[in-house]
């Protein structure tokens, strides 16, 4: 290689080694339809390494159709995803990724540190038990360890559900309306877990149709509307924006 | 802003005629009655232009701006495109995509159509004032500029569309959906393994795609391929050089400096222009007797009375000297590298064509001292009249500079070939034409047929043999070695004139008219198709958006 050459191929290194990392979450241009409805048209969104992104919208915006694609669940007809630097396609993104999905059900005859327990197993992480622990203590399931979820309400289960998204120490969350089981004061809980998440560097992709909720705890908000592009805003001082955008 | 938009469509608003674009005039006339106009109600203004019009004016101006490097006929083309969009169904959420795309298509149609290159030139030159203060400087730009336009104008239509617009800010999911083409195609999915190579993917290098991705989209790479440049050599390299290239291609597609975009001005414009005396572009469909598009009128025109044929591979063909003609298979690489002659020395057009109108064929045959082809029988499709042009005759001089040579050898990394005795300082003088077209328009008002004819280029040197400064030329770097090899395989005597032919575009063939060997050159859709061919000393093409045959047959029938 001549002087020249290799003068420019030290450029091309040094802007390599001068990316920003590769974000949690990269998606462009996905699309879904079922049937004839249009669900998902053209949507292309990033979420940063920490960063705490709501994803608002109407009922039936496509959120949750947006949120599956991402994580594999719901085939793309078309887009590109990338999570944590890997193609979607790669089983492994997944591997760092934890997700509340937005309709959760638990076998009844498992209890909370078995669900856990068997959460972790899955993902491959060696998370000890007492971590386990701190978990369910985190999302107000202290001391409730051992008992049977058949006798869980709805909302203890969605916290459960926050449980076995945290345990396995993922960098990216994704919540699909974490609070819709939860009275006031667990959707506090919720608040400050992703606010604990954030601060720990965990980024954070929040579903959710509450534009307050949003606003609370989200670093920007992407605006979905009938399954079209999404409008971004910063957050919180896009409150205003943000709910004038969904119109 | 008080367009058409109840009951009594018709009268809409227009731009400029193709004709009067081509003159940098513009016509405002003040809209008739409905009836005058054969109002309907497909030419109803749709309610939300003004809203459209007022958001997306500037995008579609820089659009435009980008393929012509001038403000002027940017707006000008914005005002086509908006007039277009007016009375189309396009949903209004996509007419940003649309309108981007259009604007691509119509500023590459007048950029290729060659009537405004000397005025966009001309504009070029006036802004070296406000590109840099480093003279020296401003020239490259200006030259790298128009090299990368020349080059744009030659590039598969699909190809410099997506160029335009992913440097236009649109993303390459964006480009590649506005151009009907997988995102693949405009970036390869990084790093996404395909089942045959699964096992090993880690070890490939990265695509081209993937490469440019990492300069404009490095979120979309994974980070094992960015792991993988970081380590290879070899795709260092690539990145480097993909880095300069778009550097360059930035820069020169960059939007002419101008004053700000008067959008209220604009608008006004459109909303008080006259009715159409101009048909607006149209969806080209595929059935050869309604396409009767003006590319063929360009690419015989610029053939033709330009001598752009002649001009087109960066100056390298005008030290032939025409009997016969021959295809020059050129690809989009080879067109990016091909060399500027001006790299090795002075070229100086000391006379230009000078194309006009004139009123009929005694005139023409006056101008040009030809003889006009009669066209006994028009294709199917293809009515009434001709119109004329004529041009004069165009002369420009090479001077080989042995300086100039060696540095552009040096700055290539390559060894300077031996200077034959004598090539310093020594010129070559081509002319060629003049030359006149005739121009049939289709019943839409587009161009469908022309038949042009002009004295074909001839080289002649004022020191050194030809095939001297031809061998020498040929021997040295930079010129792509497929194009080298296709040079040096015609007729040694310099007879023969390649014509360049874009590889990924036209299918050429060889026919004969009149006893006389011809090239027909048709595009794979078969929707535009051309003869050229040369007798006495004299060329001339029958070029259409017609086939093969109707070609031909007009060719064999002129009088």
């Amino acid at each position: 290689m001549t002087a020249a050459g290799t003068t420019r191929a030290a450029g091309a290194a040094e802007l390599v080694a001068g990316l920003a990392p590769a974000p949690a979450v990269w998606c462009s241009g996905l699309r879904k339809r079922y049937g004839r409805h249009q669900a998902v048209e053209d949507v292309s969104l990033e979420v940063g390494r920490g960063e705490v992104v709501g994803l608002l919208g109407p009922n039936g915006a496509g959120k949750t159709s947006v949120i599956k694609m991402l994580l594999g669940l719901v085939h793309a007809d078309a887009g590109e995803v990338m999570l944590l630097g890997r193609p979607a396609a790669d089983a492994a993104s997944r591997a760092r990724v934890g997700y509340l999905p937005e309709l959760f059900r638990y076998q009844p005859w498992l209890s909370p540190a078995e669900v856990l327990a068997l959460h972790v197993r899955l993902s491959g992480a060696d998370v000890p038990v007492r971590e386990q622990q701190a978990c369910l203590s985190l999302v107000g399931l202290e001391g409730r360890g051992d008992d049977r979820l058949g006798g869980f309400s709805k909302g203890m289960q969605q916290r459960l559900g926050l449980a076995v998204a945290l345990v396995a120490r993922p960098e990216l969350v994704v919540l699909d309306e974490p609070t819709s089981a939860l009275d006031p004061l667990g959707r506090v809980d919720v608040r400050d877990v992703v606010l604990a998440l954030k601060a720990r560097g965990v980024a954070v992709l929040l579903n959710s149709h509450l534009i307050g909720e949003v606003e609370r705890v989200c670093d920007r908000a992407v605006i979905l509307d009938r399954g079209r592009w999404p409008r971004r805003a910063p957050s919180p001082s896009c409150s205003v924006s943000a709910s004038s955008g969904c119109t | 802003m008080e367009l058409v938009r109840e009951g009594r469509a018709g009268p809409v608003a227009v731009a400029a005629a193709a004709a009067q674009l081509g003159r940098g005039e513009r016509t405002e006339r003040v809209a008739g009655p409905a009836s005058a106009h054969g109002a309907s109600g497909r030419d109803a203004v749709r309610a939300d232009l003004d809203e459209v019009f007022r958001r997306d004016y500037r995008a579609v101006v820089g659009v435009a701006a980008r393929v012509l490097g001038a403000r002027d006929q940017a707006e000008d083309v914005a005002q086509e495109v908006f007039l277009s969009f007016s009375r189309s169904s396009v949903p209004a959420g996509e007419a940003r995509g649309w309108l981007c795309v259009a604007a691509a298509h119509t500023a590459l149609n007048l950029l290729r159509s060659g009537r405004r290159r000397a005025a966009r030139e001309g504009t070029a030159a006036a802004v070296v004032d406000v590109v840099g203060p480093d003279v020296a400087e401003t020239v490259v730009t200006i030259e790298e500029r128009r090299r990368v336009r020349a080059a744009l104008a030659r590039l598969p239509r699909k190809q410099a569309v997506a160029l335009v617009l992913r440097h236009s800010g649109l993303s390459y999911a964006d480009v590649a959906r506005r151009s009907t083409c997988h995102p693949r195609a405009s970036a390869p999915r990084s790093g996404a393994p395909s089942p045959p190579c699964a096992r090993s993917w880690t070890m490939r290098h990265p695509t081209e795609g993937v490469l440019r991705r990492l300069l404009d989209e490095p979120a979309g790479v994974a980070d094992s391929d960015r792991g993988h440049v970081a380590d290879c050599s070899t795709c260092l390299a690539g990145l480097a050089a993909a880095r300069e290239d778009a550097v360059l291609v930035g820069a020169a597609l960059s939007p002419a400096p101008g004053p700000d975009l008067g959008t209220a001005a604009a608008w006004h414009r459109l909303s008080t222009a006259s009715a159409p005396v101009w048909a607006p572009a149209r969806r080209p469909r595929r059935s050869s007797a309604v396409l009767r598009g003006p590319a063929a009128a360009a690419l015989a025109v610029a053939v033709v009375l330009t001598g752009a044929g002649t001009a087109a591979a960066s100056g390298w063909l005008p030290i032939f000297r025409t009997e016969r003609i021959a295809p020059l298979r050129l690809s989009a690489q080879d067109l990016v590298a091909l060399p500027d002659l001006g790299a090795y020395g002075e070229l100086t057009v000391t006379r230009g064509p000078d194309v006009h109108d004139v009123p009929d064929a005694a005139a023409a045959a006056a101008a040009t001292h030809l003889d006009v082809p009669d066209v006994p029988d028009l294709p199917r499709g293809v009515v009434g009249q001709p119109t004329y042009s004529v041009g004069g005759q165009l002369s420009a001089t090479f001077t080989f500079s042995a300086e100039r040579t060696a540095r552009a050898v040096r700055e290539a990394g390559q060894p300077l070939p031996p200077l034959p005795t004598g090539l310093q300082g020594s010129a070559v003088r081509l002319v060629a034409g003049p030359g006149v077209a005739q121009t049939w328009s289709s019943s839409a008002g587009a161009p469908a047929l022309v038949v042009g004819r002009a004295v074909a280029p001839a080289a002649s040197s004022s020191g050194l043999a030809f095939e001297v400064v031809r061998d020498y030329l040929l021997a040295l770097p930079g010129l792509p070695a497929d194009v080298a090899a296709q040079l040096r395989a015609y007729a040694g005597d310099g007879s023969t004139l390649p014509l360049p032919v874009p590889s990924e575009r036209p299918t050429t063939s060889s026919a004969e008219v009149d006893g006389r060997p011809a090239t027909v050159l048709t595009t794979r859709d078969r929707a535009l198709s051309a003869v050229v061919w040369v007798d006495d000393g004299v060329v001339t093409v029958v070029a259409g958006s017609l086939d093969d045959d109707e070609v031909l047959a007009v060719a064999r029938g002129l009088r």
